[in-house]
């Protein structure tokens, strides 16, 4: 393990690939700190450019924006109260009433601080469990993987932010998306309407295009934001010395590993890591009530679970090929386009190219540690920059991204068009990480569920003779039913609480 | 009835939820036809049309569990939620959602090429989203001159993108 990671440490560190490593980071953290840009967003416009690269290094370079994303959402949650990111949600809580009161240089310190140590353990993790996952993976039946995709959709549904049934809503939304064209089980033409164009189904770019970029056009346009005012990020330097980190070691350590396996749960994303982290270090802290009033264990709680979320959700994708959250799934479809074939079997059959993302992981948090603590205050300035001057300009490379993958116009179509379903599900409160979910897996489900009957002489009841399966499908029924059971419970505490009083 | 169809309608929340449900059942309702008239299995026990009926079933439910909440629910008791920091206007994305659409006609149908084409989409999308101010057209202009006709050289003879150039006033460009 040591030596392939050595390895991969060396190719890191080469030019090219540690040029696409710390453009990737400065890139993420840039976008992170935009508020109404995100990591998706830019991932997704960036695919198309990687196909004329090696698939290393393309891969290299979007997990560096995916680091870089989640971590620059603290600037803008820091000295905007907005979060660049949904995952910095939490870091607004204390992180914007301290720089209120005159200690920004504090409050980015212990944001970038915490970042890099959450995203550190969340790498440890990453290097320690990832091949023996990986092995004990390849042990899955289609049964497992079956049951493993339903309980993604169900996680992602259940936790995603809003209501449940409009989670489900939109997983299985993605997956009807999903199945036009050709079926890859027995060829099979379907769903098309006679559209020729359909035969091909809808391609994976411009569907992400649409629905993470061209959406997000739509609603800008559609929301006239006051124009935000930052405050000042201060002259002082933007560093927390040793003995205040050993201070807050307990807490950053708990919210690391707490992010970790909130990221390792399928579907999951990083706004549920640091909101259960900030709950759990309130909970254990002494001083409960500074909490929301600019207080450091929020900030620290915060900033190292949603960090630690990127390496938590990177191990179910490397392993077996599940999205542990929505960028998760757009890194899926970039190995997918680079032809590489996302699942246990990537270790054996590409294992330099997954210790090489583990290499660029751990190096991208560090640069992104060195680029927020040295430009945190050129980002502040440019985090307010007017979106009439980007959007445009990002909504061409949509265009040119969408129609480079198949040289056509249809697929710019698409684009348009899911652009237009993304706005109007976000005006009804459907959730879009779902959709995506559900869009990636719905073949893989599909198609492990068609195998699983015809391998099975008992049909569904095959099921039974797998007893990891059977687990997979317990914990997706008990997903489902749970906030029934809790909404009854809070129901009949609230009809005692009255009865009493 | 009546309070059934106040209860749909009364708030905007409900509106929404009511839209969706019915979006979702036409959805449903298309992709069952269009799975009924697939062959039957002849690989496996469920064929090509028992995942798409599924999901459309279950798309269907979950429609229908939407409406009856709202309807098992008195009205005013989940108002909707007011967001004092932003004003909606609906022309400005109507407008944003036209602009590509004309962009993409005038280049399938040669009208315009790339670069010109996507120039002027720029501008038009810098003064729907910067209301059309000075400042922000100032500096719109330029920029997607630079972009559009940037952009185009990049991929075009980097990339080998075959990005449409031709163009009905000019042949090429």
């Amino acid at each position: 393990m040591l030596g392939e990671l050595s390895q991969a440490f060396a190719f890191i560190f080469q030019p090219w690939p540690f040029f696409w490593v710390l453009l990737g980071t400065a890139l993420g953290v840039f976008v992170g700190a935009v508020p109404g840009l995100t990591g998706g967003m830019l991932i997704t416009l960036v695919m198309p450019l990687t196909f004329f690269m090696d698939s290393t290094q393309a891969l290299v370079l979007l997990v560096a924006m995916y680091v870089g994303s989640v971590s620059g959402g603290l600037i803008s949650a820091t000295l905007l109260r907005m979060p660049g990111t949904p995952s910095s949600i939490m870091t607004t809580f204390d992180g914007y009433p301290m720089a209120q009161r005159g200690k920004p240089e504090r409050a980015l310190a212990l944001g970038i601080g915490a970042s890099l140590i959450g995203g550190l353990i969340a790498g440890v993790f990453l290097v320690l469990l990832s091949p023996p996952l990986s092995r004990w993976a390849m042990t899955f039946s289609p049964w497992e993987f079956f049951t493993m995709v339903l309980m993604a959709i169900v996680l992602i549904a259940s936790i995603s932010q809003g209501s449940m049934v409009k989670g489900l809503i939109a997983g299985f939304l993605g997956m009807a998306f999903a199945m036009p064209g050709l079926n890859e089980s027995d060829g099979q033409l379907r769903l098309t309407m006679g559209i020729q164009d359909l035969s091909a189904g809808f391609n994976l770019l411009p569907v992400l295009l649409g629905v993470f970029v061209m959406s997000q056009i739509i609603k800008e346009a559609y929301e006239l934001h006051k124009t935000p005012t930052a405050l000042d990020p201060g002259r002082g330097r933007v560093l927390v010395k040793l003995a205040e980190w050993r201070r807050h070691s307990v807490n950053i350590v708990r919210s690391g590993v707490i992010g970790t396996w909130i990221g390792i749960l399928p579907g999951v994303g990083a706004s549920i890591s640091s909101m259960v982290a900030y709950a759990t270090a309130k909970n254990f802290s002494k001083t409960p009530e500074k909490f929301g009033s600019g207080h450091d264990e929020g900030i620290v709680a915060s900033e190292a679970a949603n960090n630690a979320n990127v390496g938590g959700a990177l191990i179910p994708m490397i392993t077996m090929g599940i999205p542990g959250s929505p960028i998760d799934a757009i890194l899926l479809s970039a190995l997918i386009l680079h032809n590489l074939q996302p699942g246990p079997l990537l270790f054996i059959t590409n294992g330099d190219f997954v210790w090489a993302l583990m290499a660029a992981y751990f190096v991208a948090n560090i640069l992104m540690f060195i680029i927020m603590t040295l430009s945190v205050r050129t980002i502040a300035r440019v985090v307010v920059i007017n979106k009439a001057y980007l959007l445009p300009v990002i909504f061409v490379f949509c265009v040119v991204g969408a129609f480079a993958l198949s040289n056509r116009m249809y697929d710019v179509w698409v684009m348009i068009g899911f652009g237009v379903l993304g706005f109007f599900l976000d005006r009804v409160k459907v959730p879009l990480g779902p959709f995506v979910i559900g869009f990636v897996l719905a073949e893989i489900f599909e198609v492990e569920l068609r195998s699983s009957l015809q391998m099975s002489d008992n049909g569904f009841w095959g099921i039974l003779d797998r007893p990891i399966a059977m687990s997979f499908l317990a914990v997706s029924l008990a997903m489902l039913v749970w906030p029934f059971v809790q909404q009854r419970r809070l129901k009949r505490q609230r009809q005692l609480q009255e009865a009493k009083g | 009835m009546h309070a059934v169809l106040r209860r749909l309608w009364g708030e905007n929340r409900r509106r929404g939820d009511t839209l969706l449900a019915c979006g979702l059942l036409g959805f449903s309702g298309l992709v069952v036809r269009e799975a009924n008239r697939l062959p039957p299995p002849f690989f496996d026990p469920l064929g090509s049309a028992a995942a798409p009926r599924l999901v459309a079933g279950l798309l269907s439910l979950l429609g229908l569990i939407l409406v009856i909440r709202w309807i098992m629910t008195p009205l005013h008791t989940m108002p909707d939620p007011v967001d004092g920091s932003l004003r909606a206007t609906p022309v400005s994305a109507l407008a944003i959602v036209v602009a590509p659409i004309v962009y993409l006609l005038l280049m399938q149908f040669e009208l315009l090429g790339f670069a010109p084409a996507s120039t002027l989409l720029i501008i038009a999308l810098a003064a729907i989203l910067g209301r059309a101010r000075r400042p922000v057209m100032i500096v719109s202009v330029p920029l997607a001159v630079v972009a559009s006709f940037g952009l185009n050289a990049l991929l075009t003879r980097f990339f080998f993108i075959d990005l449409p150039q031709r163009s009905f006033w000019t042949g090429a460009i």
